[in-house]
Formats: structure tokens, sequence, C-alpha cells
């Protein structure tokens, strides 16, 4: 042993002595460390809130990404200015591209994997973390991970899929790469096996109020009738077993309540008088239920999204006016999604005043899944009740595929709510599935313009005809322009 | 016992000589080194094989028997310094020149007197341009903020930068205080007194033992202790003036009328547009808000009033001895309302318990409040960049216009003018910002001795501070804060630090004759918490409302979001072992090393314990034999030593894996708030320094130069995530810094007689190169409205922008196909600033970035000269740096024309299409012509005055008054430089990315003090 080596030695010794007496853990009360966290049901919660904050960031990229491309908008001179927005707009973005970056999708991703791999030991050191309220969180995170994932294929056409965590440096992510359509049917098999699994228990913050803002048997539901309707697009339409799966889904979140004539839970019901739009994303009238899965905002918590910003204050994204007729003259819906003298885009503003919160960010929605069951009854060739759908709601119908029947206390569809006239088809038989599907779209249009539905439509309808381009405007969007860069 | 068998190795080697014993005779005469007259009587010892001794007759005359080889011949003198030296065979005679202890030698010891720089506030103020190697940047002319203190460069990029300080042997940790006001520093060293300071030394190559603290030097201050039973009293007065900092120039109301016109015009009004909503443009007079000649300087800075009174009592007996000190420092700052106030007390006592018991106490306790205004990058709301950029034309004080036209001036404060530019005198008289800390820093220390070798001893020490910081900014006359949509604002921050330090030593002593041995070894802990204590409310009622609770809360609506509370705490667990040998042979060949072993919960698990060490080699080559003729030559020490330290100064938590939270609603939520890094540790530097000290013509002429080379590797960085792994990174170590250089300290006492002249001189030529980084890429920080690169090959943190070509005279110049400006998607015009394009892409962008030069000095230092006669003496101190660049954030508002702002009157050469050959963009002012670019960097170097010292001591003395010397003072008399602000030294924080930023902080300017201190 050398001499240097003796003197650590007897250092060490020392050194040892004081560690005994004095522990080096970091005391700070702003940190919760890695090890104090999954020890009950509270801890859990509060990490799944968490990924739920995160949301909070990318809701808005959401919507911008799939809107700021979409032909019925253009850039005003202050968004061209942006020239990072132009090449988004002009569809030659970088993958260096301000707005193209994949950070806040995978950094959901990781959040709901650190939770899915931590759950199964909360039981240990938790009696009351029983398995159903460990099968409700992982339901729970599986599903906010499987719809982010969807989201970032749908926008940028395949997605490196791992299910592993990062918490240390040393920590090292594998994941595979999946295009769209290798992760649909993925997806679809792990949110089936997923659904029975949300619990009736208590479980926290999951109230009725809170529940549509947090991924839950209804959410799954509305998202299990999305994934069936891209797989169906997937399979060009070939797709009966896609279509009837669609229909179970989302006709059980249509189905809900409908023995009672107080609730409308996720019935197109007459929500709104006048401009009164912007009550469906603040879930005011208790019983409307217009929304299955969104995203709050607090501003009490300053919690704002900049989408106001985008579309009102300093607007870089304005209505183009050509696209004006899209809503009929009498179509309520026009004047709650544009300002037409301005051009603004409403959805995000309309009636907000400078201390509200900001309108919550919604993904399902009452109307929305109505279409699409709508859209897969027409594909299974059941035209004329796909346009009860629309013209009037599905009051006392048998619609569902077990026939059940629905109740809508206002027998009010996606156009009767708006006291649009009925659509009455006359056509030979062969046309009519096409003209309603075409339809359907431009309801789907109408409808949810702005909402960030408006790009994976046309990229939907575009698979589905099996085409390897859409029209968007004037120009000929290419497979190799649909998805971004990343 | 491991000492005692090496010892004895050491002593059988030399058994040989010592057995050879040899008897001879040794004449002499003594004189004083300075007056060269014979001193007579003095005490003569010659230590050999056996002890001799004699006195000298009156003639200064001796003789003496030397016995053996390395006899050690020893001389003390009252008033004169010891003088010992190694005897060699043969020498019959010698002169001996014993110097006068009065007689200051400067070496990295700075000793304090009240004889320089009486008017230093701070002890870094007193140390700027001492010392070579140490780069010392005052922060602003604030003294309580303190400085920024640089040792041998700049040696981390992320990780901390500032010296370790130890008070009287405590290690004293510098909390990371938060600030109410951005850029303004809460310094914890701040209570100290430089009349309480005794001795600082400065290791600038740090010293093992305090292992992970010493990379970036040590600094060690010892105050003020008792050294005789004899009461001494002290008693300085001071007080002075210091004087408004030179204008910058800028506009006056005609100059600024035709400007705005220009630019109302350029921006694409017609005629019409400005008459219907600027008619004051062509009509002044008909507008009295307009109609003014302010000059806004004048309105901030003034005149500003300082005194300093300072009480010191040192006394005892035999048992018990003290050092009491009180002080009081009032300090009123050039900008108006701002000050700071300090009283200081200080206890150092020593107390002899028991024969070989000895306890050491030193207790200080003070009280520093400062009076702030809201310094800092909003320039709206800083008082001196809104005086600067407030037009001319407004009156601080409202205008009410008469029936007849004309209009008097009521004694009420302006609101925000029309054009929304703030009042600075609102912002002057109306804000209303306290710091107030209470600093008790104490430690005792026990020492035993066991017997003439062996010692031991432990402290135990407390460093307690409370800080305190209010804030309050009115509404009226003031703009809105950035980003907040309420006025007015309140925020109390309050702060508790506390170190608890303990330390167990055992030393060893064996001064032999011949070998000198002398070692130490011990352990310590540290433990300190730093608590946070934060209130933010906004809207309050009105302007006398300056409480929280009352603002911004509606509940009921649940309306309002600004108010926040934010404790936390925050903690650091430290202990050290550590051990010293430091070994001399004939005082001729020296060798010490040292080392520690160090835990600290600031490292990753994988690191709990870290090793330094430091060994030293030196040579005094002038006690050899052979140079016993070269009697000029008092000294040659040639010294080489290497040492290996660290710098842990590396974030309490960010080798942690851990959760924080983040709101969802109303509710709580956890988020991953780091990623950890097991590995996270120090980083390291390997310090390699040869220097030569020496000395000539009995320490007439002293003169130290040292050549280093410090190799930083395991840097603190930033390890970016691609971006599906969704989190931002981890901090890892990494790359190497280095930092290269040479030293030079020169000394001479040019005259010494009964005039006496003194002069010398410090210089450092500092070189850093960054050597590696982890991927090799560069890495880019922000500032505020700037961008610094830290790349491999050059030194860190060097700006990096454009770089402006002069402007387009004509559109013609112009690229052919067109210029855009990446940020805006604008088109360059004519009048616009020319880039150097680096990508000829017709696109300014980042790609088009260059380094634009370093904030870090080539060289800098200082020198002086002292002249003394009878009674009076006069020191002039210099201070010198060299080759560092500033950003200079003042002019970029001044000269950007960006909006209706006041401007430089440099923008009166702006281009115009009758004055197209000019550097000076059009009055348009688009982003892109003020970009971060090569236009608002600057060459800081200077050379100043920094204090000019007279004083005069009446030739009186009686029973009770001992002395009574008078005094005059100047700081900053002279200042030659290129910089166009206020002035060339400025340090907005302690980050590595701070140095050379200029965003407005109060400056240092001339001032002029007078005062008197008593001896009783």
């Amino acid at each position: 042993m050398n001499y240097t080596n003796k003197i650590k030695t007897v250092l060490l010794s020392l050194l040892l002595i004081g560690f005994a007496s004095c522990n080096m853990d970091v005391d700070n009360n702003l940190i919760v460390k890695e090890e104090d966290s999954f020890k009950n049901e509270n801890d859990v919660n509060a990490l799944m809130l968490g990924a739920y904050a995160q949301m909070q960031e990318l809701a808005p990229q959401l919507v911008l990404l799939n809107e700021v491309r979409a032909d019925y908008l253009e850039l005003t001179p202050a968004g061209s200015a942006d020239l990072d927005l132009l090449a988004l707009r002009q569809n030659n973005a970088s993958k260096e591209n301000a707005y193209v970056s994949v950070k806040p999708f995978y950094k959901i991703i990781q959040t709901c994997n650190n939770i899915i791999a931590n759950v199964p030991k909360v039981g240990a050191s938790d009696p009351a973390f029983t398995k159903e309220v460990e099968n409700h969180y992982l339901a729970e995170a599986t599903g906010l991970r499987s719809w982010t994932y969807f989201q970032l294929a749908k926008l940028y056409g395949s997605v490196n899929y791992y299910e592993s965590y990062v918490s240390s440096s040393q920590d090292q992510i594998t994941g595979e790469t999946l295009t769209l359509e290798q992760l649909v049917p993925k997806l679809i098999a792990i949110e089936t096996a997923h659904l029975n699994n949300f619990s009736a228990g208590f479980i926290r913050n999951y109230s009725a109020a809170w529940r549509r803002v947090r991924v839950s048997e209804h959410s799954t539901l509305a998202f299990l009738g999305e994934l069936h309707m891209f797989n169906a697009a997937i399979k060009q339409g070939n797709a009966v077993e896609d279509y009837e799966k669609t229909l179970t889904y989302l006709g059980a979140l249509m189905s809900l309540d409908s023995t009672t004539t107080s609730r409308q839970t996720f019935k197109v019901g007459n929500l709104y008088g006048g401009d009164k739009w912007s009550d469906i994303y603040k879930n005011m009238v208790v019983n409307a239920d217009e929304a299955i899965f969104a995203v709050d905002y607090s501003k009490t918590y300053k919690q704002q999204h900049p989408l106001q910003d985008l579309f009102n204050t300093n607007p870089l994204l304005l209505f183009n006016s050509e696209y004006a007729n899209i809503w009929e003259a009498s179509d309520k819906r026009a004047a709650i999604s544009v300002d037409f003298s301005s051009r603004q885009v409403r959805k995000f503003a309309m009636q907000k005043q400078a201390l509200d919160d900001d309108a919550p960010i919604i993904f399902y929605r009452a109307a929305d899944i109505h279409l699409l069951y709508a859209e897969a009854l027409n594909s299974l060739g059941r035209t004329d009740k796909a346009l009860d759908i629309i013209n009037k709601g599905n009051a006392y119908v048998e619609y569902t595929p077990t026939g059940e029947k629905i109740y809508n206390a206002q027998s009010l569809g996606v156009r009767g709510r708006q006291n649009l006239p009925e659509i009455a088809i006359v056509a030979s038989e062969a046309e009519i599935p096409e003209i309603v599907a075409e339809l359907i779209r431009k309801e789907r249009m109408r409808e949810l313009a702005f909402e960030g539905k408006y790009w994976q439509d046309k990229i939907r309808y575009a698979l589905l005809k099996g085409g390897n381009s859409f029209k968007n405007g004037e120009e000929i969007v290419s497979k190799d322009k649909w998805f971004l860069p990343q | 016992m491991k000492l005692k068998e090496i010892l004895t190795i050491l002593l059988f080697m030399t058994a040989g000589v010592l057995s050879a014993q040899q008897v001879s005779t040794l004449k002499g005469r003594v004189f004083d080194a300075q007056t060269l007259k014979a001193l007579p009587d003095v005490n003569i010892r010659v230590e050999g094989e056996s002890r001799t001794m004699t006195s000298a007759d009156s003639l200064g005359n001796f003789t003496i028997k030397v016995t053996g080889e390395h006899a050690l011949l020893n001389l003390s003198y009252p008033g004169y310094k010891p003088y010992g030296k190694y005897l060699y065979k043969g020498l019959e005679y010698l002169d001996i020149y014993l110097i006068n202890s009065q007689v200051e030698v400067v070496s990295e010891t700075l000793k304090y007197g009240m004889k320089n720089s009486s008017t230093a506030f701070s002890y870094e103020e007193a140390l700027k341009g001492k010392v070579a190697g140490l780069d010392v940047t005052q922060r602003s002319s604030l003294s309580a903020e303190g400085a920024m203190m640089l040792i041998r460069g700049l040696k981390t990029l992320k990780a901390g930068t500032q010296p370790l300080i130890v008070l009287d042997g405590m290690p004293i940790d510098m909390p990371d205080f938060k600030s109410v006001v951005d850029g303004y520093v809460e310094n914890h060293l701040n209570f100290l007194d430089v009349k309480d300071i005794e001795k600082v030394t400065v290791l600038k190559n740090g010293s093992a033992i305090y292992g992970s603290q010493a990379a970036n030097g040590v600094i060690l201050i010892e105050t003020q202790r008792p050294r005789e039973a004899k009461t001494y009293i002290n008693f300085t007065a001071l007080g002075g003036v210091t004087m408004k900092p030179k204008q910058i120039p800028l506009f006056n109301p005609d100059e600024y009328v035709n400007f705005a016109k220009e630019q109302l015009v350029l921006s694409g009004l017609n005629a019409g547009d400005i008459a219907a909503n600027y008619d004051w443009i062509n009509d002044r007079a008909g507008y009295p808000v307009f109609n003014n000649n302010t000059d806004w300087q004048s309105v901030v800075f003034n005149e500003a009033i300082s005194q300093n009174y300072h009480l010191n009592v040192k006394g005892g007996d035999a048992m018990a001895k003290y050092s009491i000190s009180i002080g009081y420092l009032d300090q009123q700052n050039v900008v108006n309302n701002a000050s700071s106030s300090r009283y200081n007390t200080h206890l150092n006592g020593d107390l002899q318990i028991l024969e070989n018991l000895k306890m050491k106490a030193n207790l200080g306790y003070s009280v520093v409040s400062t009076s702030l205004k809201p310094f800092g990058i909003n320039k709206g709301i800083n008082p001196i960049t809104a005086a600067l950029i407030k037009p001319p034309v407004f009156s601080p004080y409202q205008m009410k216009e008469n029936d007849d036209g004309s209009a008097t001036q009521l004694n009420l404060l302006e609101d925000v003018d029309p054009l929304g530019f703030s009042n600075p005198l609102s912002i002057i008289e109306k804000t209303d910002i306290m710091a107030n800390s209470n600093h008790f820093v104490g430690s005792l220390d026990l020492e035993y001795e066991f017997n003439k070798n062996f010692s031991s001893g432990i402290m135990v020490g407390l460093d307690y501070n409370k800080v305190r910081q209010d804030l309050f900014i009115p509404s009226a006359g003031i703009v809105k804060l950035d980003g907040v949509e309420f006025d007015r604002k309140a925020q109390r921050n309050v702060q508790n630090f506390s170190g608890f330090y303990t330390d167990f030593r055992v030393n060893y002593n064996n001064l032999n004759r011949i070998h000198k041995l002398t070692a130490f070894a011990g352990i310590n802990f540290k433990n300190t918490t730093l608590i946070l204590n934060r209130g933010t409310d906004y809207a309050m009622p009105n302007d006398y409302f300056k409480g929280l609770g009352s603002g911004s809360w509606d509940a009921a609506s649940s309306a309002i979001y600004m108010k926040q509370i934010l404790t936390g705490k925050d903690n650091l667990k430290y202990m050290n072992g550590y051990a010293d040998v430091n070994y001399a042979y004939l005082d001729k060949y020296f060798v010490s090393a040292n080392l520690s072993l160090n835990g600290n919960s600031r490292y990753g698990a994988n690191h709990k314990v870290a090793f330094f060490n430091a060994i030293e080699v030196g040579w005094d080559m002038a006690a050899e034999e052979f140079m016993q003729s070269a009697t000029a030559i008092d000294k040659m020490k040639w010294r080489i030593k290497s040492s290996m330290l660290g710098n842990d100064a590396i974030g309490n938590t960010n080798s942690l894996s851990y959760y924080k939270g983040q709101m969802y609603r109303d509710v709580a939520g956890l988020v991953r708030g780091g990623i950890g890094n097991k590995d996270l540790k120090w980083e390291s530097t390997h310090h390699l320094d040869a220097g030569l000290d020496v000395s000539l013509l009995r320490e007439r002429l002293t003169l130290t130069i040292d050549f280093y080379l410090a190799r930083t590797k395991d840097l603190l960085l930033w390890h970016t995530y691609p971006a599906d792994i969704g989190y931002d990174g981890y901090w890892k170590n990494g790359g190497e810094l280095q930092n290269s250089g040479i030293e030079l300290s020169l000394y001479a006492r040019l005259v010494d007689s009964d005039f006496k002249w003194n002069a010398g001189a410090t210089f450092t030529a500092n070189k850093a190169e960054l050597k590696s980084l982890p991927d090799g890429n560069p890495i880019i920080s922000s500032i505020y409205k700037g961008q610094l690169i830290s790349k491999v090959g050059q030194s860190p943190f060097e700006f990096y922008g454009l770089e402006a070509q002069g402007v387009y005279a004509s559109a013609s110049e112009l690229p052919s196909g067109g210029l855009v400006y990446k940020n805006d998607g604008s088109a360059f015009r004519e009048g616009d600033v020319k880039y150097r394009q680096v990508a000829e892409d017709g696109v300014i962008d980042e790609h088009d970035y260059v380094s634009l030069g370093s904030p870090l000095p080539k060289f800098f230092g200082g020198f002086f000269t002292d002249f003394a006669y009878k009674g009076f003496s006069l020191n002039l101190y210099f201070t010198y740096k060299y080759g560092n660049k500033a950003f200079n954030f003042t002019r970029m508002l001044l000269e950007s024309q960006a909006d209706l702002s006041n401007q430089s009157r440099a923008v009166n050469a702006r281009w115009r299409e009758d004055n197209t050959a000019t550097d000076m963009p059009s009055a348009l002012g688009a982003p892109r012509n003020y970009a971060f670019s090569s236009r608002f960097i600057e060459d800081a170097s200077f050379l100043r005055l920094s204090n000019v010292h007279l004083s005069y001591r009446i030739p009186y003395k009686n029973n009770i008054i001992q002395s009574i010397d008078l005094f005059v003072e100047g700081n900053n008399l002279l200042t030659l430089t290129k910089y166009l602000g206020y002035d060339p030294e400025f340090s907005y924080g302690s980050q590595g990315y701070f140095q050379g930023v200029d965003y407005a902080k109060s400056p240092l300017s001339k001032s002029v003090f007078a005062g008197f201190k008593l001896g009783l």
C-alpha cells in the first residue's frame, strides 16, 4: 500500500465517522425526490394531473399544427413575417422549425410511461391502492399515452414508439419507428384491453366535472371510435368490422343516460343561443356535457393558452373569405366561428373578457362523435339513419348495433340544433352513399372548423380513397407533404 | 509514528555533517537598512552545535563564536523585523541590515492600514489592482453590492466563479440570495468594514485543504486582533462627496422633434396623419406638455454625500486581550434617493484559560440597509434608462394651460407622458425599495497544547444572515411592468441563511534549527440552509398601499391571478478531511504538500468522496553558499507548485432525480423537475505554477513573477436531449477550459530617507481558452438582448452576433436578390445597417453570427507611487484593464431609433436622403437595425487613477493623544477610456455569462473625501 493510499484510508475512515453523524441527504422542500413518490393513490393522482398540466402546453400546438395549413385560413402579413410560420404554411417546414418540435408530445409520453412503470409498486405501501385502482390508473396513463402517440402519428406520419422512461442520465430509451398505418392497429389492441378497467370506485379528482378533462371510459370510447374510423380508412373502406366497432363504442357513449330526461350526456342538445357557443367550452350548463375530452385553462393559476393571441389579439391567421359560403346563410355556426368583418376566428375568444379563463381546448365532443357515428352508419349502407343523425338526432330510434334505444329529449341532430333545414337527398340509390359521405365531410368542416380536426380529416379521407394526395384549396398536397418533419 | 520515522531518517542522513565540529569567529556590524546608520546594542545569537550570545556595541560592531555547520544567526531589535541567516563555513565578516518593521513588502499578503484608501468601503474595493492575478470589478457604485472577483481568469462556464472567502479561519458559504431588483447582488459579505481587517491573503492557486471549494482561489481575511496588553484607541471620521457621472450627450428638444418627425414620416404617416395625431411636432408652443426642455439625467443623478466613522479599542492583560470596534457608514448614491447605511461591530478576544489552553473568539454583527431604485433591464422602470430615453420635451411636473395660452408648472408630478414614457422623477421619488440585512458571524476557537510539538484545536462557528427586501412600485408616472397587465407591484422577500461550521484539527510542529516541520490534519463539517419566503402582489388599491394582500384578488369572479407566494428551503451538507505538511531545510529547500477528502450533498450518488491534493517545492538560491558573495540579493526563491482543486458550486439539486409541483386548474400536480445524474461531480482544476520571488538590496526592490497554467476539466455542462425524449436534458461534466498567464508584482523603495518614495506595480496577462467540449459543438448562451458563444479554441462567453459594416447608402448597394431579416421577415432597404453575410443566402439570421470579442481582459493590474516627507504622505493608485469588450445596452437603447425614445446626439448623423455617407442607420428604427451586433460591442479598456490619498500627521503628542492624522482623498479622479457608457467598470452578476454586460446599474464616478484619524 503506498503512502498516498494510506493517507486516503485514514482520511476516509475519518470521513466515514463523519458520515455517520451527518448524512448527506439534500434537504430541500421545493422538490420531491424520486424515491419519495409513488407511495399512495394521492402521489399517482398528482403525477397524472401533472400530465394534464403538460397537456396545457401541447393542446394549442395541436390546434395550430392542424389548422395552419388549412385552406380556409390564410396568413396575415404579421404571420408571413414569421418565417417559420410561413414555411409551415407553405408546407416546407424543416426539422428546426420553431413550431414543429415533438418535445411536448414526448414529455407527456414520458410522464405516462413513468406512471405505468411505477403504479404496480404502490400497492405495497398503500393497502387502499387495490388492484382495481391500479388498473384504473394503468388504463388512464396508457390511454393518454396512446392518444398522444396517435396525435403524433397523424401529424408526423410516424412515431418513435417506446414504453420506457428516463429519470436519470443513465437511462436509455430504445424505441421502434411505427408509421401511422402500423400504429393504429397496435393502439386499438392496447385500448380495447384497457377499456373496462376504469374504476367505478373512488378516484381522486374524478368527479363528473373532472372526467371531461381526464382520460376516462368516455374519452376511451370516443378514442376507440376514432381509431377504428382511421383503421377503416387505412383499409380503404373494406372494414365492416371497424365500422361496427365504431358504432359500438360511439353508440355506447351516445346511449349514456338514455333513460333520463334531465341529463343529456353527450347528446347534441340545443345548448346555446345566439353567441353562447363558448358555453360548451366552459361547461356552464351542468347537464349539457358536450365535451368528452378537453383541456381546461385557469387564469387564476396563470394557465392561459396562446390561441386567442394567435387568432385575435395579434392575429397571424385569418379566415379566407372565399370560404364564407361553406356555411348556409342561416347557420349560426358561421357567426360563432368567424367574425366576417374582421375575418378573425372566434372560437377561442368568443365572449371572452380580459379576465376570463381561456377557452378550454376540446379534443372530443358530442357533435364530433355523432358525425363519426353517422359516417360509420353510412359506410355500412345505413344511409337513412346516418341522415337522421345529422338532421334531427336520434330520438327513440334503434340505431345501435345491439338494438338499444338512444334517447334524445330534444330530437336534435347536428344540423337540427342549428334550426337548419333537414337534408333530403334526391338521387339514384347508387349515388346516395357517396353524396351522404360528402355531406358528412362538409358538416364536419362546418361544425369543427378551427378545432384542430380539419387537416386530419383530409388525410383520413385521402387514405380512405386510397389516394396519394388531397386537395387543399387550389393546391394538391401529395403524400410526402401530408406530414411534418421530425 | 510515521512523521517521527521520516524525521529520524533525515536526522540520520545529516549526522555525518553534525559530527564534524568546528569553531570559528564571526565579526560584523549591524545597520538600519534604510538610514544605513549603525544600530547599537542589538542582541545577537548563534545557534550552532552550541548556543552563543552577544550584543553589538554602541557602533553596531560585534564578535561572536560559531560552532559547527549550519549555524543559525539570529538578531532581534525592537522596532525591526527579526533577522535570521545560516552561516557558511569560512565566513568571517558580515554586515547586517535590519529592516524597520513599519516597512511593508508587497507580496501575496496584503496588509491594510488606514494609510491607503480609507474610502474603500468594501474589502473587494480595497483589493482592486493590488494583487497580480486578481481581477476585481466593482458591481456598481453601491458598495454594498461588492465586486466580482476572478482569480487567474474565469475557470468555469456554468458553475460558481467566485473565490472562497475564509474569515478568521472559517470558510464562508456565499448564499444565492434572490433579489427583488434585477441585477442587484445581495452581497453576503457586505458587513465587513475594511478598517476591521488586519490582513488579507490571496491564495491564487487555492489550497488543497479547502479541496472542493478552492479552484477559484481562496481569500483569507483576518480581522484585527489584539497583540499587546497595552490599550490603544483609534477613531476615524471621514466624509465626502461623490460627483454625478459625466452625462451622455442626448438630443435637445429641437433635435428630438426633427427626429420624431422623420421617424413618423418613414413609418408611413403623411402630413395629415401627423397633424391629426402628433400635432405637437408642428406646434410645440401650442402644447405645453410638449414644450419643455428637461435634462432628465440631472433629474436622476446628483452629487452624493457619504460619511463614515470607526472606533477601535484594543487592550487587555496577560490573560485576556480584546479588540472591539464599532463603525457607521452612510453612503448616498449618485442616483437620487438611493443610499446605503451600515452599522457594524466586531469583537475579537484572546483568552488564556489555562497555561496550555487558549480560546479565541471572533464575533461580528452588522446591520446593512440599502435603499434601492429599480435598477435592471426594464428600461421603463430603471431610473437611469428611463431618464435616458425620456424625450426632453416633457416636464417632470404637470403643466397647466392658462387662458392666455401660456402654461404654469404645477408642483405635482407628471404621470406617464402621452408617448408612454415613465416620469423618471416619479421613479426616483415614489418607488420604495429597501434591502436590509442583519448579519452575525461568530466563531470560537479552542486550542490546547499537549507539548511543544503537539496541539489540537476545535472551532465552532455560526454564520447567520437575515435578508429582508421590500419593494413597492406605484402606478402614477410609471409604465406598466413588462409582461404584467397590472400596474403597481409589491414584493417582500425574506431570506434566512444559516451556516454551522465545526472544525477539529491536530497540529504538529518541530522547529529544529536545520529542519523545520509543521503539519496539521483535521476534519470539518458544514451545514448551510437558505430559507426563502417571498410574496408578490399587484394592483394594490392605490399608490399609498404598499402591503401585500389587498391587491389583485377577487375570489368571487376568480378574476385576477397575479398574487404569488413562494417559500422554499435549500440546504447544503459538506464535510472535509484535510492534512497539510510543510518542511524547510536550512530555509533553503522547501517542500509542502496538502490534501483533502471531501464529501458533499451536491455530488451524484456515484461520487460521494472527492480527493484533492497539492505539492509545492521551493529553493531559495540566495541562501546557497555560492551566492554569499552576491550580497545585493536577499532572496531568490524559485517555486513550483502543482495542485488539483475542485469547484463544488454545481447547484444543490442538479444531481438529483426529482419532481416539482405544477398546477392543473386548481389542483396541484407533480411533473418531472430534474433528470438526475449519479455521475455528477465537482469541476476539477489542475493548476501548475512556476514562480520566482526576488528581493534585492535589503528588500529595497522586490519582484515576483509567476507563470501559471490552470486546466479545468469536468466542466459543469448541460446535456440537451433530442426532442423525442421529451425533456430538456440534464447536468453533466465534460469539456476542458484552460487559463494560462503571467503575473508580475514589483515593489521598490526608490528613495528611502527623510523623503520617501515607493513605487510598485502589478501586471497580469491571462488567456482563457476552451480546450474541448463533449460533442465539440459550441454553447450559445442568451442574455437580455444578446447572445454569447463558448467555442473550442476561443475564450468562454464571447459576444456573438451580427457584424455591422456600415449602412446601405442607397438601394443600389443592396444584394440584387434582396435581403431579408429572419426575425421579422422584413426586407432591408437603403438607410439600414449593412451586416456581413456569412452565409450568402439572402437572409440575415443566426447563420450570420460571428464572435464579437471577449468580455475578459487580456491584461490588467495596477500601479502606484507613494511619497512621504515628515508628516506628509501622498499616495497615487492607478488601475487598468486592457482588451475587455463590453455590451453597451444603454447605447443600444440610445441609437436604436426603435420608437420615439430620446436618442444620443450621435443619431444626428443618421442616414437621410441628403446624408447617405454615414454609419448611423435611418430614423426608421426597424428591429433589423438594432439587432445584437458589433454596433453595440465596445472596447471597455481603461486606465484610471483609482485613488489619491494625501495625509498629514500633526506633530503633536501628549499623554492622551498619541497621533492625529488628517487626510484628503479622491477616487476615480481620472479615467481614460474609449467606452461610451457612463463608466467602463460594472458587473451585472457573478455568473460567467454576465461579464461585460452594461445594463445601466448605478455607475462609478469621481469622489472626494476628507477626514481624520485620532490615536489615543
